[in-house]
């Protein structure tokens, strides 16, 4: 007997796997968005439109849409490079751009504050110039860049990777220069998981915590984000005004799996397209 | 002149797109990571063997490690029965519980944490059957291990899923022509297949749980020697700005990570080999 | 005629010959790694000439094509094409069509949109670049098909498409690498007769790639056969079929047979003891011991060990002391049976060492007196 067929092992292990995904996925959910509205709509909105709440969603887009648009700016050319060229030291240059997926957020805070703080040797002349970068939004930004560094990338390379650079080569036998051919030719391949890669890095963005709290300073309506307005609010016993700012970023996820599923589901359908004779 | 002949290519543009790419890496992550390495150079060889040596430190090591690998353990098993079912059963709202595999990378890990929290404590819609029992989850490191499994759900998953799809069902018709059990075909002809693919996935997520932060910080409680995890050590030193301290925390977590994922790469070739047939 | 003439017209015919040749590759060499896939490559190849880069896979021939085109950059050596050096003039400027081998055609635009690429990027006026794309469609028999993607047509289709954006912007050398290899076995042969006749009109230097020695002697007018990296042979097709000059190039080209101890059997007289020998199965003719049979005082007497019906010929197996050759009996000159006595007659076999290959004739033919009795 082939082992699906089995409809005692078949519906056990759908029920095992249907509890599990409740209690830990689709339980803290309910009981954010419950939370969030159980006193009532207008509780809800007064509390996250209140001036801290509403300066802390601001930060939030800002850093985010900044992130988004440096990482795919660096993922289309690290994609681009990695496999349209060989070139030594290719691998270390792959490695590198991972390397982020394996630090811990705490780690990627620290990192920036010894480069920048004040016992960097940058600090006397960042200090000078004026600039703030650490507890303050560029730090902000730095730290969020980081975490999400190969989220685009990643993405795009392996689609990259099994098209080949037959049709780039061709392109530029016949003299195309690099934007056309990027634009004309390796571009619609790439749309879907390019797609698919700025939503995932806009979700990592949208709530990072860690390394982001080591850099903020916390200062209320200056340099909190979201989640670290959360944090406040929740160490201040103020849980309805937690869970308010949660229920957002909670429906942020949804919409994001939402349309990450929809970006999977056409990549896949042009994938067999391509495939089909 | 020669070696830069031989590495060019009629595709245009490497100059600019391998420019921009190792500026911006130089910027984001070389730069920043090498300031780790030269502030923990300045630390004495006793320093940091006393920093990382202090008690205290010790079982905040102890508490991550030991917490991030029962939680990694855990969905081994879950995440391989999900991949299971995802790819060999159909059944009513599968594209729904497909979906939802990711929701632990959309969700900010703050949010979760507070959810888990306010689930687990004693009078909590989870809590509370616990503790009729006299088992307590917020605060302790079960607490810290639920917000682990959390994090670590879709890793697993996500690597035996494909693996699982592209597997041949022949193999398991052979194994059963052959006399095979479903039991045995699935411990002898499946698993040895998909291996590789768990300890992928569980070496990933064990790697995320290690240093994860933002969801475990609120369940924990932060009790020092019993439910402080590193991070949140490395978070306190900071707070006090002791930056060497922190520095030689965070340096013995990296190179952590870094074995387990070397460690993992070098499963991951020995199987290629096997399977590409490369001696 | 004087002496002085003499010379200046040998003079004019070298001259001639040079500026006949369109491309020269001289002293190439190309290491990827300890890999050497060009050993010191030198041809010519004639203006307008359809050109075979055969070989077995690995034996560089692709290499060759690319470091032509540009794609690959030469480690030491020169290229010339058209007389120019161009060593140092980038691909896009060498004036050349390139097909690739799955034909890279841009999967996300459309059969017009792929013609017309090279066109836009030489700025044609819109019109131009119409009037243009449809002629070549025409000519590659596509009219029709402008607004297909390329993964909506045959593979057949797809080599067509390729072609004729290679050919879009006039190049001067066309350069197609395993064209036909993609290509469904029965297509394939339309495909080959249509595109040699298609470059012979267009009137264009080509120079293709393939493994497959069928397709290299019914398309080339000239056939260069490479082998680890090397030029074996290079010449007519007839030329490398019937003289191969070297031991490779004799065991490669059709189906050959070994040969152990050729000094055993008739017609070859004293041979060196150590020497290999090949023989096609073409060079043999069989005959039953009861028919009547040309050569017979310098036939060999065999057992048939193993006989295939392969439709129009009968492919055996016949056993001659040590040796087995295979033998192609015509359907029509009757069957003959596993375990039969037969006459063998080998009337060419080529002899093998290291390096060459050299013909040896069976004597009977070289009689003038020799009977012909059929």
């Amino acid at each position: 007997m082939i082992i699906e067929e089995n409809k005692i092992v078949k519906w056990s292990l759908i029920s095992v796997s249907m509890v599990f995904l409740s209690v830990m996925l689709v339980l803290p959910l309910v009981f954010v968005v419950k939370t969030a509205f159980e006193k009532g709509l207008p509780t809800f909105w007064a509390a996250i439109s209140d001036k801290y709440a509403r300066a802390a969603i601001w930060l939030t887009v800002e850093v985010t849409v900044i992130t988004v648009i440096v990482n795919t700016f660096f993922g289309i050319f690290a994609a681009w490079t990695i496999t349209k060229y060989s070139f030594r030291g290719k691998k270390l240059l792959s490695a590198l751009i991972d390397l982020p997926l394996t630090i811990s957020p705490i780690i990627a805070g620290l990192i920036f504050l010894l480069t920048f703080g004040r016992q960097s040797f940058l600090y006397p002349i960042l200090h000078d110039l004026n600039i703030k970068i650490i507890f303050a939004v560029p730090g902000i930004v730095l730290a969020t860049v980081f975490v999400t560094f190969p989220f685009i990338s990643r993405e795009i390379i392996p689609v990259l990777a099994s098209q080949g650079k037959d049709e780039e080569e061709a392109a530029a036998l016949m003299g195309a220069k690099w934007f056309r051919i990027f634009r004309t030719v390796t571009f619609p391949h790439i749309k879907w998981a390019f797609l698919y890669g700025i939503v995932l890095c806009t979700a990592r963005a949208l709530g990072e915590f860690g390394a982001v709290s080591v850099l903020s300073g916390h200062l209320r309506g200056k340099t909190n984000t979201m989640p670290l307005h959360i944090e406040l609010l929740y160490q201040g016993y103020d849980f309805t005004g937690a869970f308010a700012m949660s229920a957002i970023l909670v429906v942020m996820a949804i919409i994001i799996l939402i349309l990450r599923n929809i970006l999977e589901y056409r990549g896949k359908r042009k994938l067999s397209e391509k495939g089909a004779k | 002149m020669a070696k830069f002949k031989k590495t060019r290519s009629v595709i245009p543009g490497f100059g600019l797109s391998f420019g921009i790419t190792s500026a911006i890496l130089a910027l984001v992550v070389i730069i920043p990571l090498c300031s780790l390495v030269v502030f923990s150079s300045k630390l004495t060889l006793d320093e940091f063997w006393g920093i990382i040596t202090r008690d205290r430190v010790l079982a905040s090591y102890q508490v991550s490690i030991i917490t991030a690998l029962i939680a990694s353990l855990i969905n081994v098993v879950m995440g391989t029965v999900l991949a299971w079912i995802l790819v060999r059963y159909e059944f009513p709202g599968k594209r729904f519980i497909d979906g939802l595999i990711e929701l632990p990378f959309a969700l900010p890990t703050a949010v979760a944490g507070i959810a888990l929290t306010n689930l687990t404590v004693k009078n909590g819609w989870i809590g509370q059957y616990f503790s009729i029992f006299g088992i307590e989850l917020a605060y302790t490191k079960i607490g810290i291990t639920i917000a682990l499994v959390f994090i670590g759900i879709p890793f697993v998953v996500r690597s035996i899923q494909p693996v699982l799809e592209k597997f041949d069902h022949e193999f398991e018709e052979a194994a059963f022509i052959l006399g095979s059990s479903p039991s045995h075909t699935f411990f002898k002809v499946i698993l040895p297949e998909i291996k590789p693919a768990i300890f992928a996935g569980f070496s990933m997520a064990f790697a995320r749980c290690i240093g994860e932060y933002g969801s475990v910080v609120f369940i924990a409680g932060n009790k020092p020697y019993e439910t402080e995890i590193a991070p949140l050590l490395i978070m306190s030193e900071l707070q006090e700005f002791d930056y060497s301290a922190a520095t030689a925390i965070a340096l013995v977590m990296l190179i952590f990570a870094f074995v387990i994922l070397f460690i993992n790469a070098v499963i991951q070739t020995r199987s290629q080999k096997i399977v590409s047939g490369i001696a | 005629m004087n002496a002085a003439t003499l010379i200046k017209e040998n003079i004019n015919d070298v001259k001639d010959e040079d500026s006949n040749i369109y491309v020269e590759l001289k002293n190439v060499n190309k290491n990827f790694g300890d890999f050497k896939a060009s050993d010191n490559v030198s041809f010519k190849v004639k203006k307008g000439h359809l050109v075979g880069l055969l070989g077995p896979s690995g034996s560089g021939k692709t290499t060759i094509l690319r470091i032509l085109a540009g794609l690959e950059t030469a480690d030491s050596g020169d290229i010339f094409i058209n007389g120019k050096r161009v060593n140092k003039i980038s691909a896009q400027k060498r004036g050349i069509g390139f097909v690739f081998q799955n034909y890279a055609l841009f999967r996300y635009q459309t059969v017009f949109d792929n013609v017309a690429f090279s066109l836009k990027i030489e700025k044609w006026d819109k019109k131009k670049i119409r009037e243009r794309v449809h002629y070549l469609l025409n000519l590659v028999g596509l009219a029709g098909l402008e607004d297909r993607y390329p993964n909506q047509l045959s593979g057949g289709q797809r080599q067509r498409v390729a072609f004729a954006r290679a050919l879009a912007n006039e190049p001067q050398l066309l350069l197609l690498d395993e064209p036909f290899a993609a290509i469904d076995a029965k297509v394939r042969q339309e495909l080959r007769s249509w595109l040699r006749e298609l470059i012979h009109n267009v009137g264009i230097t080509s120079i293709f790639v393939t493994h497959d020695q069928d397709e290299a002697f019914e398309v080339a007018d000239q056939i260069i056969l490479t082998n680890h990296g090397k030029i074996e042979q290079s010449g007519s097709p007839y030329d490398i079929y019937i003289n191969p000059q070297t031991a490779f190039t004799s065991k490669f080209i059709g189906h050959p047979t070994l040969i152990k101890n050729l000094n055993t059997l008739r017609g070859f007289g004293k041979t060196p003891d150590n020497i290999e020998a090949v023989v096609r199965p073409e060079f043999i003719s069989v005959a039953r011991t009861d028919e009547k049979f040309q050569y017979s005082a310098s036939s060999d007497k065999g057992v048939v060990v193993d006989a295939y019906f392969r439709g129009a010929v009968i492919e055996l197996h016949v056993k001659v002391g040590d040796n087995i050759f295979v033998v192609n009996r015509q359907l029509a000159e009757g069957r003959i049976d596993v375990g039969e006595s037969v006459y063998i007659f080998i009337s060419r076999v080529y002899l093998v060492n290291a390096l060459k290959a050299q013909t040896y004739i069976n004597e009977a033919l070289k009689q003038k007196n020799e009977v012909y009795i059929i």
